[in-house]
């Protein structure tokens, strides 16, 4: 049975490719991908005022490790199979090391609602894998170490729009107490509901960037379905050397198999705007993304259930 | 179409069956992977039987766009 939430998502792409006049503006989007960021932020901050030891440091230079490596992955693919210049394989390989928060949230909700659990300082990994692959990528795109200074670290590290709102709200909700429990009617209540929506929104987006695709597009689509599979069984052998529950076990695979299509496009328009950004986003908009919330992350998930029994 | 370019879509195709039978394994539909592979590999061999009949196989544009 499909899951109601991931249904938004099929209806979405459908309303699209059947030509529908859906209208969502821009800044209601925005606004709830700020929600969902806020809102898995504050998640884990609440849960992680029980469960925070000294183990979570080694495991964070594990995953920044694994943010790392993602993109050394993909780089090779691009440019042997795809014969992608530096600049676009290096552009399309920080895609696919960094995470979409959206395919975060799909999982956590159908973890949820099988009533599987997993560890509450999951949104922690999912700040620190947003940024290794960005410097991993440019660094493969321009041949040497020069693009990464202090303006950028700057601007793509400390005033990311998408780090500060998870990190803050992380802290918030780790700091807040019992107060945090008076925002839980809107973040943690209303969760599903507005992940449904913003759902809708995707399948809309995914349906439209599905539409661009073109006849010698086979490489694009192979390399993003072959890639979110390779990262998801990555991400599968981390967690299980990092011994994390079933739950833990899915949801690292699913950070894995994610690709970025908001912080990491918006950080290759400015540090390598001779990139083909629709190339990058088609791959990981248009095929990655439905991929994976309607076939990897169920799969992932019965995979960590599988080894987590 | 070189040879090259039908590797990928191979390669992705063997490991969505793979994948597949690892969820016969766990108890989770298969369809879904099992869909795409015959998908992928239909296209990709279509793909590669119509441009060994073109002069100029397209290639994947990297031209940016405005």
């Amino acid at each position: 049975m499909v899951d109601a939430v991931v249904a938004f998502f099929v209806l979405g792409i459908i309303a699209q490719l059947l030509g529908a006049k859906i209208p969502f503006t821009d800044g209601l989007y925005k606004s709830l991908s700020m929600f969902l960021m806020i809102a898995i932020g504050l998640k884990g901050g609440i849960a992680l005022q029980q469960h925070v030891d000294s183990s979570l440091l080694f495991m964070s230079v594990a995953v920044i490790g694994f943010g790392l490596l993602l993109p050394l992955v993909a780089y090779p693919l691009l440019r042997y199979f795809g014969q992608l210049d530096k600049v676009n394989a290096g552009a399309i390989a920080a895609h696919y090391g960094s995470v979409s928060v959206a395919t975060y949230a799909v999982a956590v909700a159908l973890l949820e609602a099988n009533n599987v659990a997993y560890e509450a300082y999951f949104p922690l990994f999912v700040v620190l894998l947003e940024m290794p692959a960005i410097v991993v990528g440019l660094v493969l795109a321009k041949g040497n170490f020069k693009i990464i200074n202090r303006e950028f670290i700057k601007k793509e590290l400390v005033a990311n729009q998408s780090i500060l709102l998870m990190v803050g709200s992380l802290l918030i909700g780790f700091i807040g107490g019992d107060s945090v429990q008076k925002l839980a009617p809107l973040f943690i209540e209303l969760f599903p509901g507005i992940l449904a929506l913003f759902l809708l929104k995707m399948g809309l987006v995914a349906g439209e960037q599905l539409g661009t695709l073109k006849k010698n597009s086979v490489f694009l689509i192979s390399f993003a379905v072959l890639m979110p599979m390779l990262g998801g069984l990555a991400g599968t052998g981390l967690a299980l050397l990092l011994g994390l529950s079933a739950g833990g076990i899915a949801l690292m695979a699913v950070l894995g198999a994610s690709a970025s299509y908001i912080a990491v496009p918006a950080a290759m328009k400015e540090s390598l705007p001779e990139a083909n950004a629709g190339m990058s986003i088609t791959a990981s908009l248009g095929i990655t993304f439905p991929f994976n919330v309607l076939i990897n992350v169920p799969f992932f998930i019965a995979l960590g259930q599988f080894f987590g029994a | 179409m070189k040879f090259k370019s039908l590797v990928l879509p191979l390669i992705t195709s063997l490991c969505l069956l793979a994948f597949s039978y690892f969820s016969l394994v766990i108890g989770t539909s298969a369809v879904g992977f099992v869909i795409l592979a015959v998908v992928l590999s239909i296209t990709a061999l279509l793909f590669s039987y119509k441009s060994s009949f073109s002069k100029h196989p397209a290639a994947y544009s990297t031209e940016a766009k405005s």
